[in-house]
């Protein structure tokens, strides 16, 4: 469903992904760790079509970033790491935004079961500028699921979210992988990807260091145990590669 | 101060690197060096004609007192001074926990906005400099006053602090009072002297007279001595009034220093106000700066419109927010535009010339012409929406032209008004101004899209520095020259267009018609060049200057 090869994006001199190629199928949830300046980020943006890539193939369900990108964005839900909302919209404004943007006729019933699901149905008319930062990224989260993508991308979702908040968004990633979407998480919190993810791509200074599914990722490396936890995992991995820059992207 | 300086030093050289960079420090000096040139050498040569010479003394005696002495009753009445003392959010973090005392950080700030205030200073004492001899007694005096003006805000605002603020608040409507008081005493004894002698609109005049009365020439005393210390022509005039300003100065920073010992918490506090405000500022744009923050202005609704390849639902969220966030820019526009109709009103119907009936509306229309090109050259959209737009499964295109006819529709809704009321106060002229009024929203769309157009090339963000950051002033008169030059040539283009058919038809309103519809096609040709720029947009590469 998502389909990236051989992306590279380069500012100038500055290197920020090289040659990256991996894939996402459908039903399945892609854990994205890395350490800061990773290309995690870069990664996830281009694939939203918000930078273009310097080089590389990115697809979404098919449909190429670049040369189509009305039609691969038409079936993407991307939620950046902080919520773009516009201040003097109201949280069902930011639906019916959606909706209309998406084409989604007869959204109104869907919208209130995310608003219930995501509690806030009492913040309904409350413009967006009145939110906390918690309640601005489920709104994000409900636009996302508004015009059931078939391929989502979340960077850094848990931020701002209380417990209850952080256990819906993790039962309704699962519900949507389920129903055959492409789910992609970035995140630094391993324990989230651990519980969430069922493949694993690790980045680091741009490039790819493994992807594949976790349990995979232990057989890869020869030194931890086969209960080894994922941040064994992720050190083992990018502590390896501190000091050096890999040329080849890793399979 | 010195890693400050250092840091400066480095981006501008990193900026060197790049053609662009070169380009913009050479406009920079280039820029510099014809404004403080053409000062200077307009001071040489007025001073080469003894009427030229006297007008401007007369000038600076009349008018710099006053504008002290009006200064001065604004930061007793009104400022609240805070921003004399305001720390960025990294000083504040590194700097306020630091073994420093707060005598060293304060004497950082003046010394910071110090090296402003000698910028100002060189600017004025380029003008005002008799000989070349005098530039520097010139340039000290003006900086010593500026530092009064500012050591006299910062007082006051720790004033403010130390005080109770009741007790604040009364002390200056105490001082607000005998202001009062001796403002009309000035006029009693103006009216007393010229004995109801109708001045009509001879300002000069009535404001001579003003100047004689008793208290008038009392409240001005001091100012027109730091006039006199201006206008020395030698060091040893100068000098006296030189080391008086001094004095006075030194007096208001042991005062400053002494209150300031109190109000840390306040600087801090206000600090951490003003760099939210600020970051708002930054990533939303002055428009932000009129946004209301309750949830009641959601009553104010703007139907959804059709889809329109795209272009109805980004239409509807920018006029939604024009719409919600302007009131108080509506408010605030259309009482200047009230205040400059009624004046220009005013002046019609007391001249009662025809020249000045067809001048006055032609006056409200320039008010207008004014109005849009300050609004539409300063308020950018915001950045941070630019990355979420771009995620939309819609055409770059659609998303540029939804975004550039919602607020200057509104604007122009604005203006017609107001040239509706010119209309009801000049009936006569009723044809030329409805003949304005189809040029409103083309000119408005040109003027916003070129903004935009260049925003997208080079994304700045026009925010406030702190006093004296040079930098950033020369980089948004960059900018502003690099869009005046833009429009200048659309403008140029639409009168070459324009013109033959007004003389050769003899018909200003197909002329009118003709200027508007290049206009739109110039908006037209605007549209792919914004879609493009749109497109190359990457918010990772925005600048704060």
């Amino acid at each position: 469903m998502i389909q990236v090869q051989n992306y590279e994006k380069s500012y100038r001199d500055t290197v920020a992904v090289r040659g990256i190629s991996f894939e996402v199928a459908a039903g399945s949830v892609l854990g994205v760790v890395g350490p800061n300046g990773a290309g995690k980020t870069t990664t996830m943006r281009a694939l939203a079509g918000i930078i273009p890539p310097t080089k590389g193939r990115l697809t979404i369900a098919g449909h190429d970033i670049v040369a189509d990108p009305i039609a691969a964005k038409n079936q993407l839900a991307f939620i950046p790491d902080e919520p773009q909302l516009f201040d003097v919209l109201t949280v069902w404004e930011h639906l019916e935004f959606t909706a209309s943007v998406y084409r989604v006729d007869n959204f109104s019933q869907a919208a209130n079961e995310l608003l219930e699901k995501f509690e806030l149905t009492d913040k309904r008319n409350t413009i967006a500028q009145e939110l906390s930062r918690g309640m601005r990224q489920k709104v994000a989260i409900c636009c996302g699921y508004l015009h059931q993508p078939k391929a989502i991308i979340f960077d850094e979702p848990l931020t701002g979210l209380d417990p209850r908040g952080i256990r819906t968004l993790k039962a309704s990633i699962r519900e949507r992988a389920a129903a055959g979407a492409a789910v992609m998480v970035s995140s630094h919190l391993l324990d989230l990807i651990g519980d969430l993810c069922s493949h694993l791509l690790i980045l680091h200074r741009g490039a790819s260091l493994f992807q594949g599914p976790i349990a995979e990722a232990k057989s890869r490396l020869e030194s931890v145990s086969e209960d080894a936890s994922l941040e064994e995992i992720f050190f083992q991995f990018t502590e390896t590669n501190k000091h050096e820059t890999p040329r080849q992207p890793a399979q | 101060m010195r890693l400050q300086w250092r840091g400066a030093v480095r981006q501008m050289c990193q900026s060197l690197t790049t053609i662009r960079g070169i380009f913009f420090l050479v406009f920079i000096l280039v820029m510099m060096v014809y404004g403080l040139g053409s000062l200077y050498f307009a001071s040489r040569i007025t001073a080469q004609s003894p009427q030229f010479t006297g007008a401007i003394a007369k000038l600076q005696d009349d008018f710099i007192p006053l504008g002290l002495l009006g200064t001065l009753i604004y930061i007793i009445l009104f400022s609240t001074g805070e921003s004399t003392v305001y720390f960025t959010p990294s000083e504040a973090a590194f700097l306020f926990p630091a073994p420093i005392t707060r005598k060293q950080l304060l004497s950082y700030i003046l010394a910071k906005s110090l090296g402003g205030m000698a910028g100002v200073a060189l600017f004025f004492s380029l003008y005002l400099s008799p000989s070349i001899s005098m530039v520097i007694p010139r340039w000290l005096g003006i900086v010593l006053i500026l530092t009064f003006l500012q050591l006299l805000t910062m007082t006051i605002s720790f004033l403010r602090h130390v005080l109770q603020e009741k007790m604040h608040l009364l002390i200056r409507r105490g001082c607000g009072a005998v202001i009062a008081v001796l403002l009309v005493l000035t006029f009693k004894q103006m009216g007393d002297a010229v004995q109801g002698a109708d001045f009509g609109l001879d300002f000069e005049a009535g404001f001579s007279a003003w100047k004689s009365s008793a208290t008038a020439r009392w409240l001005l005393f001091p100012f027109a001595l730091i006039v006199k210390g201006l206008q020395a022509t030698d060091w040893a005039t100068f000098l006296p009034y030189g080391a008086v300003l001094l004095l006075v100065d030194g007096v208001l920073l042991q005062l400053a220093y002494r209150l300031d010992a109190l109000s840390l918490e306040a600087a801090l506090g206000y600090s951490e106000k003003r760099a939210l405000r600020l970051k708002r500022l930054q990533s939303k744009g002055i428009w932000s700066a009129f946004s209301p923050n309750t949830s009641a202005i959601a009553q104010r609704h703007v139907p959804q419109l059709p889809f329109w390849n795209g272009i109805g639902p980004i239409l509807w969220q920018r006029t939604t927010t024009t719409f919600r966030s302007s009131p108080k820019l509506i408010w605030v526009t259309t009482t200047a535009l009230a205040i400059a109709g009624g004046l220009v009103y005013l002046v019609a119907h007391l001249k009662e010339q025809s020249t000045a009936t067809i001048g006055a509306p032609i006056a409200g229309l320039c008010v207008l012409g004014y109005m849009s090109f300050l609004i539409c050259l300063t308020l950018q959209n915001d950045i941070e929406h630019v990355g979420f737009l771009k995620s939309l499964p819609i055409s770059s295109t659609s998303i540029v032209i939804g975004d550039l006819v919602g607020f200057p529709i509104l604007l122009s809704l604005v203006q017609m008004l107001f040239i509706v009321g010119l209309v009801v106060f000049f009936p006569t002229t009723a044809g030329w101004l409805l003949m304005g009024a189809l040029l409103v929203l083309p000119i408005n769309l040109v003027l916003f899209g070129v903004d935009k157009l260049v925003f997208y090339i080079y994304p700045t963000r026009m925010a406030k520095g702190a006093p004296g950051d040079f930098q950033n002033a020369g980089k948004q008169m960059i900018f502003m020259a690099f869009k005046m030059l833009i429009l200048g040539a659309a403008a140029l283009l639409t009168l070459v267009a324009s013109l033959p058919v007004a003389f050769l038809l003899q018909s200003p309103l197909l002329a009118v018609i003709c200027a508007g519809t290049v206009l739109l096609i110039q908006v037209g040709l605007l549209v792919p060049l914004l879609a493009d720029a749109f497109e190359r947009f990457e918010p990772r590469l925005v600048v704060v200057s």
